[in-house]
């Protein structure tokens, strides 16, 4: 193929045609310049089909690991508001009258408050995307958005979490449960 | 006095249904783009 181009441009050389000759030159500047073109393309392509693949993979773990947090979420969530429960049924018992109330029933609110429930999320496959070059293959700019601001969702959440935590256990329950003796 | 207590509580029960709300929103809507995107 060279070796045509070649004979080609001596031939229109060697037999004075210049005006031809730049024709064939520019043709062939084009002719290389589609092929650089083509082959960027073809690049590109190739990247993209290879970028979707792995977005592909991504999502899925992302999404195994978000269903496995969301489960554990609403198990903690129902074991507060079951801690919840017992504390409105404690407060309400006061003042106590020994002889009226049902001890069990006490003794069954206050076994609510023993475990303490605490959403620690999996997030192995969230912090290696964000804090990776990986993050650039996420095409959904809203769930960019929303993984970005992830670590601060849980923060917030932690601490109001660690507030009624700490409220239960040094100002409720310990204070209730001086009052009752078994 | 009990009563400056209970307000406390409510707030402190406001404010964590709140996150738990915001919390509960980001999951499901993670959840549902990841789901859709790799389908």
């Amino acid at each position: 193929m060279i070796k045509f181009f070649r004979k080609t441009r001596q031939n229109l050389l060697s037999e004075g045609k210049t005006g031809k000759y730049f024709k064939y030159a520019i043709g062939e500047i084009v002719l290389v310049m589609i092929g650089i073109l083509l082959a960027l393309q073809v690049n590109n392509w190739n990247q993209n089909r290879i970028n979707k693949q792995k977005e592909k993979l991504l999502l899925v773990e992302l999404h195994n690991e978000f269903v496995k947090n969301k489960e554990q979420f609403e198990n903690v969530i129902l074991a507060h508001e079951k801690a919840l429960k017992s504390t409105d049924y404690m407060i309400n018992q006061f003042p106590i009258n020994p002889k009226e109330i049902n001890l069990d029933t006490l003794f069954a609110h206050t076994r609510g408050w023993a475990n303490r429930h605490t959403f620690n999320p999996s997030q192995g496959v969230i912090k290696s995307l964000v804090n990776s070059s990986s993050f650039d293959i996420i095409s959904d700019s809203e769930l960019r958005k929303l993984l970005v601001s992830w670590e601060d969702v849980l923060t917030d959440y932690q601490e109001e979490e660690n507030i009624a935590s700490e409220i239960l256990r040094n100002h409720i329950s310990s204070k209730l449960l001086d009052k009752i003796a078994y | 006095m009990f009563k400056l207590r209970r307000n406390n509580l409510k707030d402190i029960i406001e404010n964590e249904e709140n996150e738990i709300s915001l919390i509960r929103k980001t999951i499901s809507k993670i959840i549902e783009l990841s789901k859709a995107k790799n389908q």
